[in-house]
């Protein structure tokens, strides 16, 4: 193991106008690490995740990605994006574009990669989260898990040394959860580094290396799956777990 | 009143569907009543000619100076649609700016253009800005044509603007998130991401201004533009007839707006998102 | 059109009394011939038609407002006497109305920029003029338009202020109009404006033509039915008296300049 974690939160402090909506979060995560985040909606997870894409400008602290700093104003955030995969909840794909098209596009525009290039990385990539029949087809035309899976493959299409995930199953009908979470799945078993906000505990406690609880914009507790499910230590988790039962 | 029955308190839908017809009806037939008076009238009224058909052809003929019109407002047509909309596109992506100079001085802009009537702005450009020269000295000696072109698209340029910004702020922000999220850059997003699909939501709004600028063009008159309704003027003063050169010049309006009317009915349906569900 | 609105008792058997008011019809506003001032009728043509009828014949005068294009059809179903409307003495007019002699004389004019260099009417050929639409100074560049076969380029202003600025802002070299609102356009701006000179058809036609070059001549003159010789003759002996007097040219230089 690395002593510096591939990505590291140190101190980091968000505010929407007046509301703190981050106290302070320090937290790394390893190269080959997956940690799930979990917390009570409103807790600041899906701010931590977009704070670490730079979608939110931080007001004190600092991320840094492999040593280099992030949040810092004159970082190169075209650059340090590409390094970092994000899927989001509502998928977001290009509705214009193809399943093969939303692959290919950012490594054709940002990387200036062939077309011919980019479309096999592409067909690779859809194989690779079961897709390989629908690379013509529109995200009008595919399923909600379909979507989200697209959404992976564009994601890895850059390469990235972190995947961030932010609850990428709530938008799913419920028989349709089993698809992505075997694609993220896949993905860890293959070293890829993760961060996951989700409300899937299952997933959490069999596919987590760390479990890290988040309440009103503070980390409240981090530990192992099994003795954070089994033998919490905080009061706050404790209620956290109980609810979810 | 029943709380079940189909009629609610004003009328039902069959009698609402009814009366829709009846008045739709009522306006064809004096619409066609007018037409026959109008085309017919030397047989209806006797000695009371509304059309003086001769005029007409003559008019018609193609040596006649409505050609040359025809032409000059279909070019004028032509280079300011391609040219607002490119300069619309600017002014669109000016309105959504974070920037609050650059958002605020697009928004002046747009205020400004849709503020003041276009015969305003025409006349501004047109009179206004040779008066800082002292006389004689203006350089541009058929400022016409350049005043006409550049009151066009600095007018229709807002309106493009603003449709396109409508298009743009009806996606949502996911779009632009998710492709800065792959490491495109501002521009890349928009060009790629953003600017394809809002175009699609504002074909409808964009066409619609087309059309308008069309009928522009006829506001031109005031600049001596050799435009339609200056050819109306000059036959009317010649002839004291009326009719001939309207039926002639509104002929030649349609002729432009109708099709386009159609192109960009048709542009809105291929464009419009939800149907890129279908096969 | 023109009337049957208002009472036309008085003036319908042809053989009024002196002591009868004088109905004067006249299509208002077309300054400085007629228009209003503070509700009432004012200009060159009221000024004259006071001096004829109320100073020479000792008569009340009603000056009424009456749409140009009907003004015709009004005077012969009676419904006023006389038309004092800067009307053009035309040989169609002619065919249903009779004229005074001529009372005023309207020239078409060339105005071009003082530095110009157009000297006389060839070295318009292949220019721009401009013109007031609907004028007979935009006829008038029509038949030079003819006359050049067709090298000129006529631009048609809805204003003779923005015809004048076209020829300022270098969009026309020339302004053809009627002398008079020339004249004042030329001497408000006489550092920037001048009128072409020369001979034109003023000197073919009369004795004293005036200096600057003229494209055509017309002359207006007050209309009468054509049964009403006698009261014709005798406005024609006023407008003699009026000239000699002195009284014609008070009133001409009240309205314009040139
Ligand atoms: N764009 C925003 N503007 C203002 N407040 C926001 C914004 N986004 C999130 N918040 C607030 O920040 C807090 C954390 O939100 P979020 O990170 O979405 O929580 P979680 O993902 O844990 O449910 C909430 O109180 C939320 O209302
Ligand atoms: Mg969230």
């Amino acid at each position: 193991m690395n002593e510096a974690p591939l990505l590291a939160f140190e101190n980091v402090h968000k505010y929407f106008g007046e509301t703190h909506v981050l106290k302070g979060i320090d937290l790394g995560v390893d190269e080959g690490e997956l940690v799930v985040v979990i917390g009570p909606s409103g807790s600041g997870k899906s701010t931590l995740l977009r704070c670490a894409n730079r979608l939110e400008e931080i007001q004190e602290g600092e991320i840094r990605l492999a040593g280099t700093p992030l949040t810092a104003s004159d970082a190169d955030v075209n650059r340090l994006r590409q390094r970092i995969g994000m899927v989001f909840q509502s998928f977001n794909l290009f509705p214009h574009k193809t399943a093969a098209g939303n692959v290919t596009l950012a490594p054709r525009k940002v990387r200036g990669i062939a077309d011919e290039k980019a479309e096999e990385r592409a067909e690779t990539l859809l194989e690779r989260v079961g897709l390989s029949d629908q690379r013509d087809s529109y995200p009008a035309e595919l399923s909600g898990g379909q979507q989200q899976r697209v959404a992976i493959a564009r994601a890895l299409a850059m390469d990235p040394d972190v995947m961030l995930f932010d609850e990428v199953t709530s938008a799913l009908d419920p028989e349709l959860v089993g698809e992505v979470l075997g694609v993220m799945r896949d993905l860890a078993a293959e070293g890829m580094t993760m961060m996951v906000v989700t409300h899937e505990m299952g997933f959490a406690r069999e596919v987590a290396d760390r479990i890290v609880l988040m309440a009103d914009g503070e980390i409240v507790e981090t530990g192992e799956p099994e003795r954070f499910f089994t033998d919490p230590e905080t009061e706050r988790a404790e209620q956290f777990l109980s609810k979810l039962l | 009143m029943s709380e079940t029955g189909t009629g609610g308190p004003i009328a039902s839908d069959e009698t609402f569907r009814r009366l829709g017809m009846a008045a739709a009806l009522v306006v064809a037939l004096s619409v066609g009543a007018f037409l026959a008076l109008l085309f017919l009238s030397g047989h209806v009224i006797p000695g009371r000619q509304l059309i003086n058909y001769g005029l007409l052809a003559e008019l018609a003929q193609p040596s006649s100076d409505y050609y040359g019109a025809y032409i000059n407002i279909l070019q004028v047509f032509l280079l300011t649609a391609v040219m607002s909309v490119i300069c619309g596109v600017f002014v669109g992506l000016g309105r959504i700016s974070k920037t609050p100079l650059t958002a605020g001085i697009a928004r002046l802009y747009v205020e400004f253009f849709r503020g003041t009537p276009f015969l305003f702005q025409i006349m501004a450009i047109y009179y206004g800005v040779p008066a800082f020269f002292e006389p004689g000295t203006f350089p541009l000696t058929n400022f016409t044509w350049p005043a006409a072109i550049v009151a066009l698209t600095l007018n229709h340029a807002a309106y493009s603007g603003e449709a396109l910004r409508g298009g743009i702020e009806s996606l949502p922000t996911g779009q632009m998130e998710a492709a800065r999220s792959l490491g495109m850059s501002y521009v890349q997003a928009m060009r790629n991401v953003v600017l394809p699909q809002a175009w699609r939501n504002a074909v409808p709004a964009v066409g619609n201004d087309l059309i308008i600028l069309v009928k522009d063009t006829s506001l031109l008159s005031v600049i001596a533009f050799p435009e339609l309704i200056s050819q109306f003027q000059y036959t009317y003063s010649q002839q004291f007839e009326a009719w001939a050169p309207l039926v002639l010049v509104g002929v030649f309006y349609l002729t432009i707006t109708v099709p386009l009317s159609a192109l960009v009915n048709y542009a809105g349906e291929v464009a419009d998102p939800s149907r890129r569900a279908e096969p | 059109m023109g009337g049957g609105d208002d009472g036309t008792e008085s003036e319908t058997d042809g053989t009024p009394t002196e002591a009868e008011t004088v109905r004067v019809a006249s299509g208002i506003p077309y300054p400085p011939f007629e228009m209003m001032e503070n509700g009432e009728p004012t200009g060159f043509d009221y000024d004259m038609g006071a001096a004829i009828f109320e100073e020479q014949m000792g008569r009340e005068m009603e000056f009424l407002d009456r749409s140009f294009d009907g003004i015709i059809s009004g005077l012969q179903n009676g419904n006023y006497r006389v038309i004092m409307s800067a009307m053009t003495i035309t040989e169609d007019r002619k065919e249903n109305i009779d004229f005074s002699d001529p009372y005023f004389t309207a020239y078409q004019t060339v105005a071009v920029l003082e530095n110009s260099d157009i000297s006389s009417k060839a070295g318009l050929r292949g220019k721009t003029v401009a013109v007031q639409k609907g004028t007979t100074g935009a006829e008038a560049a029509d038949d030079l338009q003819t006359e050049f076969d067709g090298d000129l380029t006529v631009s048609r202003y809805d204003s003779s202020a923005s015809a004048f600025n076209a020829v300022l802002n270098n969009q026309a070299v020339a302004v053809i109009n009627d002398n008079t609102v020339s004249a004042e356009y030329v001497n408000q701006n006489d550092e920037e404006l001048r009128f072409v000179m020369g001979d034109g058809v003023a000197a073919e036609q009369r004795d004293d033509p005036p200096e600057y070059l003229t494209l055509s001549i017309e002359e207006y003159g007050i209309a009468f039915r054509k049964d009403d010789d006698e009261f014709r003759e005798r406005i024609n002996e006023i407008l003699a008296t009026l000239r000699e007097n002195g009284t014609y040219d008070d009133i001409y230089s009240t309205y314009f300049a040139g």
